[in-house]
């Protein structure tokens, strides 16, 4: 696993966007592997300019560039939701412990109960057993894992996240 | 994938804005064989190089989760629509007492319950809706994606 879900800890104290900052996010949008250079002519500033850009807008969780893997071809063929019940621990305490499993993919608190909704991955749909007896269940506070195993996606669009919270 | 394919994904997992120039420089390759190397990679489904926008930039502060139970015979018609609508930005069959995992974004709590109220006035299929709205994304790996039909590559 990479390290790209680690996020400096500048993100507090952010500059708000202007034009120029927003013109290079639509063109990195566009084709994230856009060159400073090519951005530099095409906004007509310099290559300085929109290098330091470009830095401050990754330093204040703007924007993230990510060599994004597929999860099939690394071998996990089954993606599962899980909603977790929660009772008699606080859920920052179980979120801590959903980080250390590296087959948890996203994992969101969300309103009422069950009061976490976790994305989790698997090389096969025995393998979702056994991640939810071993890994999920054991953890103290989870009083109810309910399992949801995904038959297809249809869509899993990467360009957009709440990079702050992270 | 050979090693130098690994060693071209692994500087790139480490910084994603790599240049190809600055990658050749360091496997002391040519610049053309790096951008060779990483079209086969992308084309494979095996890798792409991505832009994660923090939310924000684009107006979205709210998001959730809405799962869907729908009539058996319309889920792929329903499924197929909402995949294509841009709030959408997650979407899975599942089993179990839904049919329809997926994620929303918007600009409010309010838009969102909108929108899930103009799709089940727009398909009279959709039997039973809950929407979550979320709090904090606590953990997102976006380094890893569920390409589509990256099964139908792997095989070809």
């Amino acid at each position: 696993m990479s390290d790209s879900t680690k996020v400096p800890e500048s993100g507090s104290d952010r500059r708000p966007l202007d034009a120029l900052d927003r013109s290079i996010i639509e063109t990195l949008q566009t084709d994230c592997q856009t060159s400073n250079r090519a951005l530099a002519r095409q906004l007509g500033v310099t290559e300085a300019t929109v290098a330091a850009r470009v830095h401050a807008l990754v330093d204040a969780r703007y924007i993230r560039f990510a060599l994004q893997r597929s999860l099939y071809t690394l071998g996990y063929r089954t993606l599962f939701f899980v909603e977790l019940t929660i009772r008699g621990r606080s859920i920052d305490e179980v979120c801590g412990d959903l980080h250390e499993i590296p087959e948890v993919v996203v994992v969101s608190v969300v309103a009422g109960v069950p009061q976490i909704v976790v994305v989790a991955r698997a090389r096969n749909d025995g393998e979702v057993a056994q991640i939810s007896r071993h890994r999920l269940r054991i953890i103290a506070g989870v009083q109810r894992a309910e399992i949801s195993i995904v038959l297809d996606t249809l869509k899993f669009a990467s360009g957009i996240a709440d990079l702050t919270d992270m | 994938m050979d090693s130098i394919d690994q060693q071209i994904v692994e500087m790139l997992q480490a910084n994603g804005r790599l240049s190809k120039r600055a990658i050749a420089r360091a496997l002391g390759t040519s610049e053309n064989m790096v951008r060779k190397r990483l079209k086969r990679i992308e084309d494979q489904g095996i890798a792409r190089q991505g832009l994660v926008v923090d939310m924000s930039v684009l107006g979205l502060t709210s998001a959730a989760w809405i799962f869907l139970a729908v009539e058996a015979d319309r889920v792929d018609e329903i499924a197929e629509s909402l995949a294509a609508e841009p709030s959408i930005t997650l979407l899975s069959l599942v089993t179990g007492r839904y049919d329809i995992m997926c994620y929303a974004v918007g600009s409010s709590d309010k838009e969102i319950d909108a929108f899930v109220q103009r799709q089940i006035d727009r398909f009279d299929g959709i039997l039973a809706s809950t929407v979550r709205p979320v709090r904090n994304t606590d953990l997102y790996r976006y380094e890893l994606i569920a390409l589509p039909h990256a099964d139908d590559v792997e095989r070809a």
